[in-house]
Parts: C-alpha cells; structure tokens; sequence
C-alpha cells in the first residue's frame, strides 16, 4: 500500500512537469488562459470576447493595429477613398497568404462579407456589417446577395461602397467580422438543406483543420474544453515580425484556480477578480491595468408605462427626478469604496475614455465639466418633480439589478444612498443577467444598472445608444433633438464637425440627465515578469499577443 | 453467487426490470416535458444577448434554430429526435452537439464519480465498522468529530483548502503537483483525479459511516452474533462474513442515487480542478438558457438515476438473498 501511494505521487509529479512551463525562452512558447471554449470561431458568426481573442491571432482583416495601438495596412497595402467619401478602394498586398499556402485574394473578402450578412448564414453579429451599402436589404430578403457592397475589381482590388458615410470603416476592417474567408474552403464544409433557407451542417471552424488562417498565428490543436494551441503561421506576410512560435491558451474555467496556476508558473498572465486581486496584493505581485470598455449607467425608463404594471407612475419620464437621482449619487464613493478596484474611472460622459481621439482619447480632447454630487441641490429637484407630478410622496421605486458577486453590492449602496439623501424607498429587482436584459428590453423596471462595450473605436458606438431607432436603447429614450444630432453626424464626413457634434450629444445627456453614468470599467491583471509586449484593449484580440516577446531570464 | 444467477434467469425478475424500465420510461417522460414547458416558460431565450440585433436578423436567427414554430410543434420535434437519439446542438458552443457534450464529458465526470464512490465507500465502511467495534471510546469520540464535519460543511471548502495548500507547497519546495487536472485521455488524468475524487466524495464518506455505524451497533447486537461468537467462530471471520455482510446492507440502498449524483459531475469540483466533466453543463446552461443542453443534460440525467435505482434493487438480490422481489 504505502508503496502504491508512493508510485501515485511520482507519477503526480511525472505528469505534472511535462509543458507546464508557462515561459520558455528557448522554445519561443508561452501559456496562456481562457475561462471556456470559444464559442465559435467562425467570423461570420456571432462575435464573442474569447472568440475574438482567438480569431484576432490566426486572421487578419484589410487594416490591422501594430503595437502602438496605430491602425495600419494589414491584407491591403494601400487604400483611397472614393469621391464623396462613400467608398473606398483598397490594393491588396500580393504576398498574403492562407496558411494552406494558396493567396488572400480581394474575392476572399466579397465571400465573407456576403456571409456575413446574408440570411442563411444568419449572423447574429450581422449589424455591424450595416454600414455596407445595402447590407440591410439583404438581410431582410429584398435583395440578392450580390448587391452588397463589395466588389473584386481584380484579385488584388477591393472596391467598398458604403450605405452612409462611416469615417471610422478603416477601424471596422480590424473588427472580425470583416475577416476574410475562402469560399472553396467553406463550402467544403458546410451542407445546405434542400429548400437553401438554413445550413444543415456546419463543420467550418469546427477544428483546426477546418479553419484557413491568414493572420500571424495558425491554429494547431483544439482539445475542447482543455486547450488550444496556436503555432507561428510560416505562411503569413509579416512572419519576421513576429517573436512567439507557439501560444498554449488552456481553458480554466474558475479564476481563482487560473491564479493559482499562476502562482505556480503554470500561467503566463492571468485576469484578478477582486478576491485574488487581495491575494496577489498581499503576496505583492506587480499589478497591471488596462479599460476594458465597460461602461456602467443606470438607466431611467422613459416609456409611457411599466410593461409589467400599467398602473406604476413613470418617474423615469421627469427630468427633475432623473437630475435628483443624478445629483445624489457620489459615483466615487462606488468606485472606492464599494468595487475598489485599481483602474476604474468615475463615469462623467455618455463617450468613455476608451475611444480614442486624434492624439490622446476622446474625452480628455472635448471635456465634460465633472458634475459633483450635491444631496441639497438634489432634495430641490426632487421636490420640484413632486410638485410637477402633484404628488403626496414619491411611490417606491424598482432598481433593476443583475445578481453577480461585484453588481449586488452597487445595487444595495444605491438603495441606501438614495434613501439616505432623498429619502426614497428602492426595491432591488435582483434578476440573472438574460433576466435582467429581458426585463429591460420589454420595459419591467423603474431604473436600471446597466453597461455597455464597445463595437468599434469611434464616439458613434455609445452615442446612438440613445437613438429613438437604436435596439439597445432599453429605456427608451425618445428625443427629436438628440436623434437629429447623431443623424448629422452619421451623415457627416468631415471630422471635426462630427466631433463637435458628439460633444453636442454628451451635453444632451447630461443637461437632460438621460442616464447616471457610474464608471467606466477597468481590469486588472497580472503578468509573468519574462513576457513582453502584451497589449490589453478593449477592442480585438484581448490579450494580444502579436508583438509579444519573451525576454531572456536573469535580465 | 449461484441462487443470484438462477434468482436472474428466473422469470420473476425479467418481468419485473421489464416493469420498472416502463414505470422508468414513464418518468423520464415526465421529466422531458415538465422541463421543456418549464424552460420555455422561463424568460429570456437562448438568442437573447447584450447587444440587441434587428427583428430580421432575430427571425433569421429563429428559423435557423427552429424558434419560430409554436411551442407544441417544438415539442412533438423535440420528442421525434430524441427517439432517433439526437439531442440537437449547443445555442453557446456553435457547431457542437449536444450528444457529443454529453460523449465528451460524461465519461470524464463518471470516472471521477466512481473514484469518489470508491473511497466513499471503504472510508465509510472501515470507519464505520471501527467506531462501532470501538462504541463510546477515542477512535469513535473523533471519527464522529470527523463525521460532523464532513456532512456540514461542503466539499468545495475542503477542495478550495486543500488547493491552496498544493499551491503553497508547489511554492515553497518547487514541487510540481497538479492543481489542475492534466488534459489527455481518461488514464493520464487519472493521477491528478486523485485529490479532487477525495474531496468529492467527502460528504457521501461521513454520510456512510453514520450509517454505517448505526446499521453495524444493530447487527453486533442481534442474536446470530452471539450464537457465532458461542459456537467459536473465529472473530475475523464473524467480522467479515456476519458482521459486515449484514451491516452494508442500508450503503447499498444510498449507493444507486449517490452513484447517479456523484457520476453526473459536481459543478464546483469541476470548476475548482478545472475538470473538464458534464458538471458545468448543468449550471451554465440554465444560466445561458441554452435551450437543447438543458433538455440534453436534464434527460440524461434523469435516465441515469432511474436506471442506477433499479440496478441497485436488483444488486440487493446478490448481497442478501433473503430479499426477493415480487415480480
């Protein structure tokens, strides 16, 4: 028996030791983290964090991000825009290949696009694709496929008309959607049924052998639910550029075991969550942080009733109760006290700092004066909505919350908050996440804490959030002004007045109190002290590893 | 072991594993669609997500999935594939089957379960056989302790605990033990199955060993006992082939469902050994609303412990004979 148990514990170790070694200067080779498979690695499908990390390393779109965060010439080596600023031509570079070794062709990019927005294929993520002339109607069934568009000049030219102006498409053509696929390939390993309404089987992007990569990395293994390896692809243009030959990204579905496999060198880099941000504090581990584009805002109902209960007052509807509410939340004391997590920043606009602008983000280049919680000036707004409303005193009101571990806690701050400086009752509606989007889409709530990411690097992809004609408008916010606004700026090619414009929106949201912006998010991380280079973005491959290196041990 | 496999044979027993598999059907039946009404009537969908796309791009996505068939018709399609076995595919894990989840994952989660039972079962039968040989004195005064504890508090504590001490001694000596369950085939995890089968059986071994040491107090009492200690038996003997016998008749009973809810994975030991089992499946879907996984998994499951139960009962036959079903 005990020498059983002795032969179990070498072998513990045997197995252990093997590629356990999260940094290997020699090999080139670094192990990484996911907290579950991706999804789907089909580009044309829906567009998930964890896909995207993937996808972001093994394809490469027209434009890509160098390591300064610069957009630059990726599959095109030149671009011009067409007259009018509705179009643009791209010339693509003869030297992109697919892994198979055959070349990226501008034909690629017509199938993909075609893919992404047809009705069969069904993509979910399909509204980013909106911005390609006639990609609606397409998807609506009133067109052909073939009158998107794109157009395959030749095989190296890449002609876009675009159904609005859209100054920001050369940062679209890095979102993975807009990667490119080869049709022979993909049709190779799709079935469609009979009546060519849905695909019956869809093995494209299944596993490795049915994804074609064009990006630095290839796709090597996929053992589902354990691990994926990412080899340097020999085939892509800029190879030499490139300093890592492999990537292992293990799936390891709890965070803090992901920290412990750090602690033991098992990891590279690994995400904190507030529990092992303490520890790694205590064990004093050098901490990084980066904004992930998380943007937290309570939201008001502005319908005309409660979907759930008619007879409900609609407070959200009163300017004054919306600016009391505004004024009575110290959003610092949130980000300090209740979440005090390194990298947070208080909310002040409806455009958080993760866009950029010219030189610095957009925010720091038009500011919005911080407006200061004030509990006194906020009682008068309130008692100003009571007599608009001619009410005895206020009914309570439901705070619609989501039950996560970080959230909760926000939830029941507000709720004492607001009693202590307004003397309001708050009901907190706890609901799953789907629940909670469920209620608020369909209208079930009084106020609603809420947040949203961003799809591309451009003030437009929070602004239209509070567009009458935007899906994910859940309080329904209806304003002529504000939607004439942002309909001039979608209509607006030149760059400055489309600044001006958005500041314009940000002081309608503020002056109307629209929404309470709480803070805008930060993640904290931590990183083997050999690896270099890692970029964290709130846009594209998160983590990107592209321009990472490992740097020799004992410098 | 001869009289069990004439008890088999004999037509008594085949009718009546005929007759439980029906009642079992029958259940299953009832779990399928009391889920699936359940399921849908819960809100929000499998297609629901933060960013809210078109109503065209939805209804596309609906008559992709199926979704835009009234709730009756997805059911009798629902019933008419799981006859032909296909369970449909994943919502959240795009291009997978829910039939491959299952394959894939189930196996891994059932040797852990097993491993775990393995140990539950000969911790709780030694210890409680030793604390009721030793009744009223130090070993059965801390076993019990022990005992206590277990039941109380969760085996993920236990888990948690004891990963952090791997962590730290990986720390301190550079040692390699594996906090994590190694990737590969079933037999290369096998090792780093060990501690997290050891925590996961916990609650079930102090649960054995109460009843273990109840049911055993009650046999070294009776008076077969005493007559084999009066005719001079050898006390092994009367330990091994009257005392133990006996007493593990009530762990057979608790055995089939605790087979059934160990095997089918515990959601948190796999999360913690980042065990790549059916656990997690059971929570996230709920959580996702993945639609087919819920049904799949809540099927399966179901299936499983109707049939573990009635192994068990027919598994009596063997241990004591004296019990005999009526068919």
């Amino acid at each position: 028996m005990p020498r059983l148990f002795l032969l179990l514990l070498l072998s513990f170790c045997l197995s252990a030791s093997a590629d356990d070694e999260c940094v290997n200067a020699q090999e080139k080779r670094i192990t990484m983290m996911i907290s579950e498979d991706p999804p789907s690695l089909d580009t044309m499908n829906e567009v998930t964090q964890i896909g995207q990390f993937i996808q972001g390393h093994v394809f490469e779109g027209l434009m890509s991000i160098d390591k300064d965060q610069h957009l630059v010439p990726g599959v095109a080596e030149t671009y011009e825009w067409l007259p009018g600023n509705l179009g643009l031509r791209f010339k693509l570079r003869k030297d992109a290949k697919w892994s198979d070794g055959k070349a990226v062709t501008a034909h690629d990019f017509v199938f993909a696009w075609r893919q992404g927005v047809s009705p069969v294929k069904a993509n979910p993520y399909f509204f980013i694709m909106l911005y390609l002339k006639n990609a609606e109607k397409i998807n609506q069934k009133k067109l052909p496929i073939t009158e998107l568009g794109v157009k395959a000049i030749d095989d190296y030219t890449l002609e876009v008309q675009l159904e609005k102006p859209c100054p920001f498409f050369l940062n679209l053509t890095t979102f993975v959607s807009y990667m490119p696929c080869r049709e022979d390939f993909f049709t190779a390993r799709v079935v469609l049924n009979e009546e060519k309404t849905h695909y019956t089987t869809m093995k494209y992007a299944s596993e490795p052998e049915n994804l074609l990569c064009n990006g630095p990395f290839k796709l090597s293994q996929w053992e589902k639910r354990t691990r994926l390896t990412l080899e340097k692809n020999d085939q892509y243009w800029n190879r030499d550029k490139i300093r890592l030959n492999t990537i292992i990204v293990k799936v390891i579905g709890d965070q803090r075991t992901a920290f412990d496999l750090f602690r033991s060198k098992q990891l590279a880099s690994c995400t904190l969550t507030d529990e092992t941000m303490k520890k790694a504090l205590e064990i004093r581990l050098p901490l990084s942080t980066y904004a992930d584009g998380g943007f937290a805002y309570l939201e008001f109902n502005h319908r005309q009733e409660r979907a759930d209960d008619a007879t409900k007052l609609m407070l959200g509807r009163n300017k004054n109760f919306r600016k009391a509410i505004y004024l009575a939340i110290p959003t610092s004391d949130i980000v300090n006290r209740i979440i005090g997590v390194p990298g947070f920043i208080l909310g002040n606009s409806i455009i958080p700092h993760c866009i950029s602008g010219k030189k610095l983000s957009w925010p720091e280049e038009h500011p919005l004066p911080i407006q200061k919680p004030n509990a006194a000036q906020a009682r008068e707004y309130l008692e100003k909505a009571r007599l608009e409303l001619k009410l005895e005193n206020f009914p309570s009101v439901d705070l619609l919350v989501t039950d996560d571990p970080r959230t909760l806690p926000q939830g029941e701050y507000l709720q004492y908050i607001l009693a202590k400086n307004l003397g309001l009752k708050i009901n907190l509606d706890i609901q799953t996440f789907k629940h909670r989007l469920k209620k608020q889409a369909e209208g079930s709530f009084d106020i609603a804490m809420t947040n949203w990411a961003p799809d591309y690097d451009d003030p437009m992809t929070y602004a239209d959030l509070m567009t009458t004609s935007n899906e994910n408008n859940r309080g329904r916010y209806r304003s002529p002004e504000y939607d004439k606004i942002i309909a001039d700026a979608q209509n607006c090619a030149d760059p400055d007045l489309r600044n001006q414009l958005f500041d314009q929106a940000q002081k309608h949201i503020r002056d109307h109190a629209v929404i309470v912006p709480i803070f805008e998010r930060a993640t904290v991380y931590v990183v083997h002290k050999q690896l270099k280079g890692v970029t964290r973005t709130c846009l594209g491959a998160d983590p990107c590893l592209i321009h990472a290196w490992i740097e020799e041990a004992g410098k | 072991m001869n009289s069990a496999w004439k008890w088999i044979a004999g037509k008594s027993l085949s009718a009546y594993i005929v007759k439980r598999l029906l009642a079992g059907v029958v259940t299953v039946y009832f779990i399928i669609t009391g889920t699936f009404f359940a399921m849908h009537a819960s809100p929000g969908n499998p297609l629901s997500s933060e960013k809210k796309i078109s109503e065209a791009a939805m209804a596309n996505l609906k008559e992709k999935y199926g979704l835009d068939k009234s709730l009756g018709e997805q059911y009798v399609i629902y019933l008419q594939n799981l006859c032909q076995g296909d369970l449909g595919i994943s919502f959240v894990e795009k291009e997978t089957t829910v039939n491959s989840i299952i394959k894939d994952t189930f196996p891994v989660s059932a040797w852990l379960g097993i491993m775990a039972i393995i140990w539950a079962t000969i911790g709780g039968v030694l210890w409680g056989a030793l604390t009721a040989l030793n009744r009223n004195r130090w070993p059965d005064t801390v076993i019990m302790l022990l005992v206590i504890l277990g039941i109380s508090v969760p085996g993920f504590v236990f888990a948690s605990l004891v990963q952090m001490s791997m962590v730290n001694l990986n720390e301190a000596y550079q040692w390699q033990l594996p906090i994590i369950a190694q990737s590969g085939s079933l037999l290369s995890m096998t090792p780093s199955l060990l501690v997290p089968s050891m925590m996961l059986g916990i609650g079930t071994m102090a649960f054995m060993t109460r009843l273990m040491r109840s049911s055993m107090l009650e046999v070294i009492n009776s008076d077969y006992i005493r007559t084999a200690r009066a005719k001079g038996l050898p006390p092994l003997r009367i330990f091994f082939s009257h005392q133990l016998r006996n007493a593990v008749l009530p762990l057979i009973t608790v055995l089939g469902p605790s087979i059934a809810a160990v095997t089918t994975g515990s959601f948190v030991i796999e999360k913690i050994f980042n065990i790549p089992g059916l656990g997690k499946y059971f929570i996230s879907s709920v959580q996702q609303s993945d639609y087919t996984v819920i049904m799949g998994t809540t099927v399966f499951y179901g299936a499983f412990l109707v049939l573990m139960v009635l192994v068990v009962d027919i598994l009596y036959g063997f241990i004591d004979p004296r019990i005999r079903v009526q068919g």
